[in-house]
């Protein structure tokens, strides 16, 4: 299904993944209830005195896979990481408001950072197996952080979860090799499968293909829309096609004078794309600028 | 707003429990541990920088009464007064000049490797360069005894040879990997402006260099000035003063603290301690003034 | 940027510039052929008279030595105690200083602030460059001293009991000691593992840590696992060349080490390195076979070290300038 955007001069055919129709479970586009999913309420992002992200408000529906969209710099991938609590690894970092899984503040006192990052998953731009490790070893090192040490158990995980990231077959039989020797797409493949191996509740990823070649991308794509039966997905990305082909929902965020970004519309994807409500998201995905 | 565990809702609703579930025996074992580890690591900074402020310590206590002008206006020679003049300007004399002969040649070298040489020939100069760091500087006293003194007997010049046999590669790795860091495009906009090669790279590149090779330089400096094993053979050591003449033995500062840390009189021992002193500031001086400056500066 | 230059020639000044700087590095060259062929030369007698094997193995020293029995001379030359001198004092600096070391590079770059990280830095730089005479001196008169009354008692009264290797006679306990030379060196080469194993850590890309954090793991976690296992090949490095520098280390190991010409059944007993050997004896010498006995030791030490950095060189390329060295 293509749709073609009627303006003059601008023609940006947005594809709707036809992967879509594969995949057991349409979106549920019901208003969630407050505690489903991972609710952001009033985020402000800061590195030190610099503001990165402006008041995000935002619901993530759970089971689904929803987009970040926008121009470079404008705070996306701050965003993401602010929802796994990496983006205080950066010293100087701290965010203001409310991140919530479940109901569940992630930001409260009584919550280990440690186990906010074990059940909300992240797949990073560029793929970084561990190359002091085998591919075993590097989709059971979640696995063996909680204590897991039973052969057994750690080899079955080891084979639904590469099973799961559709790379079992071509890797079944060099289990022991470096995580390295690889191929790119592989790779990411291989780090998509060691984080789901610690079964998270939501995984979240940023710009996963952006170093891949297309067909590679499309395989992760495919991957994706799989994997959106089991887990909930947030994925950050510049392609606004890509968005289109494999997420349920999509934010567009975009840059302030302030030099802060903030979130301009958030909707299903379709309508974002077809319909969108704000000026600027419609400039925006009818390519004229970002 | 549920907060509590047992109210969540949505499909699974697991996400909020798995969050809230109080941490297990392992996990707070992990836990302990790395709150452990930061704390164990500091104790290893503690270990490792104690020595430096009991050996100041140690020499400022044991040095101090014995660190007067008798010391640093008298020779060792003085049969009433004896002090370590003639260390400190035999110091001052063979050390100049061993940056001379083994700085200058090291420079050079250097300079040959940054701006002529092909990578391969760096390679091997490097692996070359590598190996001479690594040599103890009691065998380039081996050696210079084995010839110099061998045929002459024993001398201050032998000594400086000695000392520039260690300062050669140190200045040579220190001048390399300045000059590397000059870009290349002041090379090419000097070179398009008609300035010969061997001009570009005296008088501008060397220039552009001229903060970082002096930093070798003083590095090299204070490393010639606190080394002792080349001249126990060489220069040998003198308690006469003697200005001058090199081909005579000549004492030098760390030679005097090595002897005179032997002797058993308790007099001259304290003056080891003193001119440890001496020693000790002049070099750590010289490697403050140079370090000290690049703190700020570094990009970590 | 070196093309830039090659082949430029023109003028006499360029081509007896670059003639200049060319023979000035050649020179580097030069000076490994002249240690080898002189020293090498010079202890000729050793190595085709005396024969290297037995140069090596055998444990006493007496180049002069007359059998008083036939009143013919009988040189026994035997590095052995000198390489064991060598090899037990740098062992036990490397036990100290590789893991010590480590331990502070961890925590300058994985936990200290930056502002705290770059003044330790700085410290630990100038604690190399503390002339090895003065280490020496405090080594002799404080440290010495203070180290037998506490850990070498420490550990021969405990360990001791068990390994005589470790133990000492506790009514007449050495102050100068192997141990106590080994102590002092693994002082002098701590700055040396700091600076290598730090530039080292610190290369580990971000990238793969963030992986790690990113399933789950603690800080210690993820330093135990990915950065220790991705950089062990420089660390590793790191502690052979500061390794080498213990061995060739000079004035600090004879001030201290108790300069007794023996094979040390313990590490508390006194006994000499090869650089101390030559240090204490080279300027009294003047019998012939004595002196290329001597030099003889010199070549044994100038070909372990070369070999040493050759072997780094070839297998972890990682190096802290020369600056801090």
């Amino acid at each position: 299904m293509t749709v073609t955007e009627p303006r003059a001069g601008i023609v940006q055919p947005v594809t709707l993944a036809p992967a879509r129709e594969m995949s057991a479970i349409e979106p549920d586009l019901r208003q969630l209830a407050p505690n489903e999913g991972m609710r952001i309420d009033g985020l402000h992002a800061f590195y030190g005195s610099f503001k990165a992200l402006n008041d995000v408000t935002l619901q993530v529906r759970p089971r689904s896979v929803t987009a970040f969209i926008g121009p470079s710099g404008c705070g996306k991938s701050t965003l993401l990481r602010s929802l796994n609590r990496m983006h205080e690894r950066v010293p100087g970092a701290r965010i203001q408001g409310t991140v919530e899984l479940d109901g569940v503040d992630i930001y409260g006192p009584a919550i280990n950072p440690v186990r906010v990052r074990r059940v909300i998953g992240m797949v990073f731009q560029k793929p970084n197996p561990f190359p002091a490790m085998s591919i075993y070893d590097n989709v059971v090192a979640g696995l063996r952080l909680s204590g897991t040490r039973n052969r057994h158990v750690l080899d079955e995980a080891v084979e639904r979860s590469l099973t799961r990231a559709a790379l079992w077959s071509e890797v079944k039989d060099k289990l022991r090799q470096p995580g390295t020797s690889l191929s790119g797409g592989q790779q990411q493949r291989l780090c998509i499968a060691r984080t789901i191996a610690v079964e998270p509740e939501v995984i979240l990823m940023d710009e996963p293909c952006s170093a891949l070649d297309p067909r590679a991308t499309l395989r992760i794509e495919e991957l994706i829309t799989e994997l959106r039966a089991a887990f909930t997905i947030v994925i950050v990305t510049h392609n606004m096609q890509q968005a289109a082909r494999v997420s349920d929902e999509t934010a567009f965020f975009t840059m302030g004078d302030d030099r802060a970004g903030y979130l301009v519309e958030m909707a299903p994807t379709t309508t974002l794309f077809t319909n969108p409500t704000q000026p600027l998201t419609e400039d925006y995905v009818s390519g004229r600028f970002g | 707003m549920a907060t509590d565990a047992t109210q969540l809702a949505g499909p699974s609703g697991t996400g909020g429990a798995r969050l809230l579930e109080p941490p297990n025996g392992q996990e707070r074992g992990r836990l302990r541990r790395d709150r452990l580890i930061p704390a164990v690591t500091v104790l290893a900074t503690v270990v490792t920088i104690s020595p430096l402020i009991a050996i100041i310590a140690f020499v400022m206590v044991k040095g101090l009464p014995t660190l007067d002008g008798q010391l640093i206006a008298n020779a060792a020679g003085n049969p009433t007064a004896p002090g370590a003049l003639n260390a400190i300007v035999g110091s001052l004399q063979m050390v100049p000049l061993a940056l001379l002969i083994g700085g200058g040649l090291g420079l050079l070298a250097g300079i040959y490797l940054s701006e002529f040489a092909g990578s391969r020939t760096r390679q091997l100069f490097g692996f070359l360069v590598d190996v001479l760091l690594g040599v103890p500087s009691i065998i380039a006293g081996l050696l210079v005894y084995s010839t110099l003194v061998a045929a002459n007997g024993s001398s201050a010049f032998a000594g400086s040879v000695a000392l520039s046999v260690v300062m050669f590669p140190v200045m040579m790795r220190a001048t390399e990997e300045v000059l590397r860091l000059v870009p290349t495009s002041i090379r090419e906009a000097s070179l398009a402006l008609g300035i010969s090669g061997w001009r570009t790279v005296v008088s501008i590149v060397l220039r552009a260099a001229r903060a970082g090779l002096l930093t070798g330089t003083m590095l090299a400096f204070a490393r010639g000035f606190g080394e002792t094993a080349p001249l126990l053979f060489t220069a040998k050591g003198s308690d006469a003063l003697n200005i001058g003449d090199l081909g005579s033995t000549m004492s030098a500062l760390p030679l005097f603290v090595y002897q005179y840390s032997r002797l058993p009189d308790r007099f001259f021992v304290a003056q080891a301690w003193s001119a440890a002193i001496v020693l000790l500031a002049i070099v750590l001086a010289i490697n403050v003034a140079v370090r000290a400056r690049s703190v700020n500066t570094r990009v970590e | 940027m070196s093309q830039l230059l090659t082949g430029r020639r023109t003028g006499i000044g360029d081509f007896g510039f670059r003639r200049i700087t060319l023979l000035a590095a050649l020179a580097a060259g030069g000076l490994l052929v002249l240690l080898f062929g002189v020293l090498v030369n010079q202890s000729w007698p050793v190595w085709s008279e005396y024969g290297i094997t037995k140069f090596l193995t055998t444990d006493t020293w007496a180049p002069n030595y007359i059998d008083p029995a036939t009143s013919i001379v009988n040189p026994q030359i035997g590095a052995l105690p000198f390489v064991a001198g060598t090899v037990l004092s740098g062992l036990i600096a490397l036990v100290v200083a590789a893991p010590v070391g480590v331990l502070v590079a961890i925590y300058l770059v994985e936990y200290a602030p930056r502002r705290v990280s770059l003044v330790l830095t700085f410290i630990v730089e100038l604690i190399a460059a503390i002339p090895s005479v003065v280490v020496g001196l405090w080594g002799l008169y404080i440290f010495a001293p203070f180290l037998r009354d506490t850990l070498q008692w420490y550990i021969a009264s405990t360990v001791g009991h068990v390994i005589p290797f470790f133990a000492e006679d506790p009514d007449r306990p050495s102050t100068f000691s192997v141990f106590t030379a080994g102590m002092v060196l693994a002082i002098m080469i701590t700055p040396m593992v700091i600076a290598i194993s730090r530039e080292v850590i610190r290369s580990v890309p971000l990238s793969l840590r963030e992986g790690h954090v990113g399933l789950g793991a603690t800080r210690w976690e993820t330093i135990r696992s990915v950065v220790l296992p991705t950089a062990w090949v420089g660390i590793l490095g790191g502690v052979m060349l500061a390794f080498g520098r213990a061995l060739g280390e000079t004035i600090a190991v004879t001030m201290v080490i108790g300069n007794i010409d023996q094979v040390p059944a313990s590490i508390y007993e006194p006994g000499q390195t090869i650089a101390s050997k030559i240090a204490t004896n080279l300027g009294d010498v003047t019998a012939k076979l004595e002196l290329a006995s001597l030099i003889g030791l010199g070549v044994v030490l100038l070909v372990v070290t070369v070999v040493l950095s050759a072997v780094v060189r070839l297998t972890a390329r990682r190096f802290a300038t020369v600056y801090a060295y």
